[in-house]
Formats: C-alpha cells, structure tokens, sequence
C-alpha cells in the first residue's frame, strides 16, 4: 500500500504540473483584466492543435514547435483581448466578458471543427511513452518535462511581473486600474499584452495536455475548464505560483482517492475547493498577499 | 471502469464469467466518466500486474490514455479488452498507433468484415467516398446507419412519421434488416436477434473477428498481446 501511496503522490505532483500550465495563463487573465476567460479550455485544445499541426504536417518536436506555438497564441490573445474584451465597458463588464469569452470559445470550437475534424488526435514524440525508473518508479519523460516548464514558466511570469517596468505596469493595473491611468500606464495596452501572455502560455499547457491526454478532439475544452477554475480560486485569483500549488495539491489529493475510490476522485476535487475556501475565502495566495509582494 | 452505462455491463459480466473459470480479481475500481485524467488509476492497474485487462471505456481517449499509461510504465497486459474505442477504426488507429493497437479487443455486434451484403456495399461505399481501408471504418457508420434503415422501414411500413405508429410497430414483434443483421426488438427495447463478438485489431491493420473462436468468420486470437511499440 505504501508504494502505491507514493505512486499517488507522484502522479498526482507531476500531473499538477499539465494542470499549472493550463491554469496559470488563466489566473493571470484574471489578475489584470478581472474577468473570467470561459474561453481557456477550448485555448487550451487550440494549443495542442497547433502542436499537432506542425508535429505532423512539419515533424517538427513539440516543445521547440512552442517556439512557433507561444508567439502565435500570444498574438491571438492579444487581438482576442482587442477585439472582444477591450471595447467591453461599464457595470455589466463582468458578466458580459463571461458571455463573450464562451462566444469566443464557441467560434474557435467550430473553427476546429471546420479545419480538424471531429477525430481524435493525439501527440506523439518519443518521451510521451518513454520513461527513467527513479526510486523505484517509472517517471514518464513528458510529465518530467513538463513539470520543469511549469516551474520555469511560473518563475518566468514572476520574473517579468517583479523585474521589469512592463510588470510594474501590471501590477500597478491589477491594484487599482484608474490610479494606474493618473499615473500615466497605458491600462489598455497592459490588458492587451497581459491578455496576449496568458493566451500565450496556454499553448504549451495545450501542448502539455494534447501530449499526456489520450487525444483530444474539438470538444475536449468542456471538461476542463470547470477544473481550471476550480485551481485558480483555490490557489488565490489572480496568483501564478497559487495556480501551481494549486494544481499541485489537488492533482495529488485525487490520485490518492483513486487508490481507494476512483467514483469519489471529481467530487473530492470540488469538495477540497470547498473546504479550503472555508477556512480560506482567499484561497492558498489569494490576492491581497500577492498584491504586497 | 467507467461509470457510464453502456461501458459497465460487458465488463461485470465479463468478470462474473472469468470469475466462475477461477481466474482472480486483482483491480476493479469504477472512476468518473468524466475524468480527465486516467493516469493515477492506470498507474494503479500496471502495479497489479494483472495479466488480463478489461477496461469500461466509453471512447477513444480513455483507452488510449491507459494504453500510453502502460507503455510509461513498462506493462503490458497479456490480454487487453475494452468496452469501447478499438471499434472505432481509423480514429482509433491514429490515436494509438498501428503497432499498439496490434492485440486490442473490443466487443460488438458489428466489424467491418461482417459478411453480410448490405454491410459490404456499404464499405465499399464508405471507402470510395471517405477513403481508408474496410477496417477504419468505425462501427459508429453501421450503427448510425442502421438506425436509418429500421426508421425507414418502420415509416414505409406505417405510412408516416406519427411517433405513436412507431412505436407500437418497432414492438410489435416484427423483424427488420439493417446492415448489421437482423433487429427485433424485445420489450425492453433490446435487440432480441443480435449477435454478439469479440473483435481484435491483428497485424496489416486488420480488425478481426476472433471470439466465439467457432463462429463462422473467426479468425485465430492473437493470444499475448505484443509490447507496445511506440
């Protein structure tokens, strides 16, 4: 039992890091813009396709086609943003971005119908199905890799968010956008390119999911975007390194379940949100500590 | 096994059967249907080590997901059957890899080689228009179809489209071709007449029919599933 307790645990700390991926573009939308992209799922699927796409239209290795992939969704992100979000305005901005993102989800969903096909795919490389025996376990190369870039990517968005003007810009934005205006940033351009950042990290979450999935088709959005959202309120709206955590510790909590009670793993997942909310409304980093950093 | 009701049944009667025979249950666990990820609870099946795997699948990605998840962890089942998914021909096929799919089973009614007239004409049909071989045709196109053809016949036979005519005809203890065989259905709306198989994906890309291995058209079982190849 206690070998499969630490399987768990490592399946459930490597798997987190797909989620982290997937999650942090996602909560950083939200740290800026206040508003909840419904659309991230289906961005999500969109970044494996576009993996797919230049994997087997091009052979060209899944993590250097992000070369290709990231630049491409940042700049879908950033007409997204400008296209749809920006001209959004007044009271009813929330809940209205709520509408469009899941139109915008929509449009991209049939778009990929239109040009894919309904078929599953999936992505193939070497380290998908390879995997090194450490410890006594089988570690899949893909999650490795995986893991490593969400930490890298994670440190990365920190870095650019407390290292530079530009995440100055940011940050100023996410406490307090009208101050942000008097003392001359450019509100619009911060959400676009804010926007275009957490789009773009989304196609190597997409990568990552496209790769470790089982395949995915146009629809595979559904199912993960309450997840997503789930993760990002745990870990603290708005928090990169709480998305992290976050999916850390909910991806290991239901391996563990799974050991025992697989039919009770979702519902688990929603029930720790709640708990945690309970004791925490802010969740692991909500935003307030964030924002003081 | 999934919990999903089409996915359960096979796999509860195969259990009960390969039960009676004396073979021991090592894993059994049902999971959401909806879940994302099979990782954690394939990594559980491949610590079991168990030498026969019957997973209630619902579609593709599961299976190919387990599937990646053996390969990852250097296990390979000696038999491996699936509620759903290697019936889905070329879907199937480009998901997994012609070499992994080599040794994959799934039950059904229906195979692409089912001899039987209207199921010929209808593949070759399929492959002149969509392209690909007999065996990338996914039962999904027999299925779909066949549910075209006893609407057809039900509305030939009752003049009409009333919902209540229909009904009443389709249980009235008639029996009505389709593509994959006779179809009469029994008061729970089951079809009474079917025949049911076990179908293998074997080497050359071909979906065989292999169980009953006395059925007319069974091919010889592919007994151990080859290593996974990818």
């Amino acid at each position: 039992m206690a070998r499969e307790i630490y399987q768990a645990i490592v399946d459930g700390i490597l798997i987190g890091g797909v989620y982290a991926l997937m999650a942090v573009g996602l909560t950083l939308i939200f740290g800026v813009l206040d508003i909840i992209n419904i659309a991230q799922g289906i961005l999500v699927v969109l970044g494996a396709y576009l993996s797919y796409g230049l994997a087997a239209r091009l052979h060209i290795d899944l993590f250097v086609g992000l070369l290709i992939t990231v630049p491409a969704m940042f700049v879908l992100g950033v007409a997204i943003q400008w296209s749809f979000i920006r001209p959004l305005r007044g009271r009813e901005r929330t809940s209205m971005t709520l509408l469009v993102s899941y139109a915008i989800a929509l449009i991209i969903e049939g778009i990929l119908y239109e040009v894919a096909g309904p078929n599953v795919r999936e992505l193939n490389a070497w380290y998908v199905t390879k995997s090194i025996h450490l410890f006594g376990f089988y570690l899949a190369y893909i999650y490795l890799f995986g893991f490593v870039m969400a930490v890298v990517l994670v440190l990365a968005l920190y870095a650019l968010l407390y290292r530079t003007g530009f995440g100055r810009s940011v940050r100023a934005t996410m406490q307090d956008e009208t101050a942000a205006r008097l003392i001359g940033i450019d509100t619009n351009r911060v959400a676009a390119l804010t926007f275009g950042i957490g789009v773009a990290v989304t196609a190597a979450g997409g990568m990552m999911f496209g790769a470790t999935n089982g395949g995915f088709n146009p629809n595979s959005g559904y199912d993960l975007i309450s997840r997503l959202l789930a993760i990002i309120i745990l870990g603290g709206l708005g928090s990169i390194g709480g998305a992290l955590a976050a999916s850390v510790f909910m991806l290991t909590l239901q391996s563990l379940v799974d050991i025992w009670q697989p039919q009770w793993a979702t519902a688990v997942f929603y029930a720790a949100l709640v708990l945690v909310l309970l004791v925490r409304p802010t969740g692991f980093f909500g935003r307030a500590p964030v924002r003081a950093q | 096994m999934a919990d999903a009701p089409f996915a359960d049944p096979p796999v509860q009667l195969a259990q009960q059967m390969l039960s009676a025979l004396g073979v021991k249950t090592v894993y059994s666990k049902i999971f959401p249907a909806e879940v994302a990820d099979y990782k954690a609870p394939a990594d559980q099946v491949a610590a079991s080590g168990a030498q026969i795997v019957i997973l209630g699948s619902t579609d593709v990605p599961t299976v190919a997901a387990f599937m990646q998840a053996f390969e990852q962890q250097h296990y390979t089942p000696k038999l491996f059957l699936c509620a759903a998914g290697p019936d889905q021909g070329s879907a199937f096929l480009s998901a997994v890899g012609k070499g992994n799919a080599i040794g994959m089973m799934v039950p059904n009614g229906w195979y692409p080689g089912f001899n039987d007239p209207a199921s010929q004409t209808l593949i070759s049909e399929y492959v002149a228009k969509y392209g690909g071989t007999p065996s990338g045709v996914s039962a999904d196109v027999a299925e779909a179809y066949s549910v075209g053809q006893v609407m057809a016949q039900a509305i030939t036979a009752t003049g009409g489209t009333d919902n209540a005519k229909i009904i009443s005809y389709l249980h009235g203890n008639v029996t009505l071709a389709s593509v994959q065989g006779p179809v009469k259905f029994d008061s729970l709306g089951e079809n009474a007449v079917s025949d049911a198989f076990v179908f293998q994906w074997q080497t050359g890309d071909v979906f065989n029919q292999v169980l009953p291995a006395t059925a007319a058209g069974s091919k010889t079982i592919i007994g151990t599933k080859p290593a996974w190849t990818s």
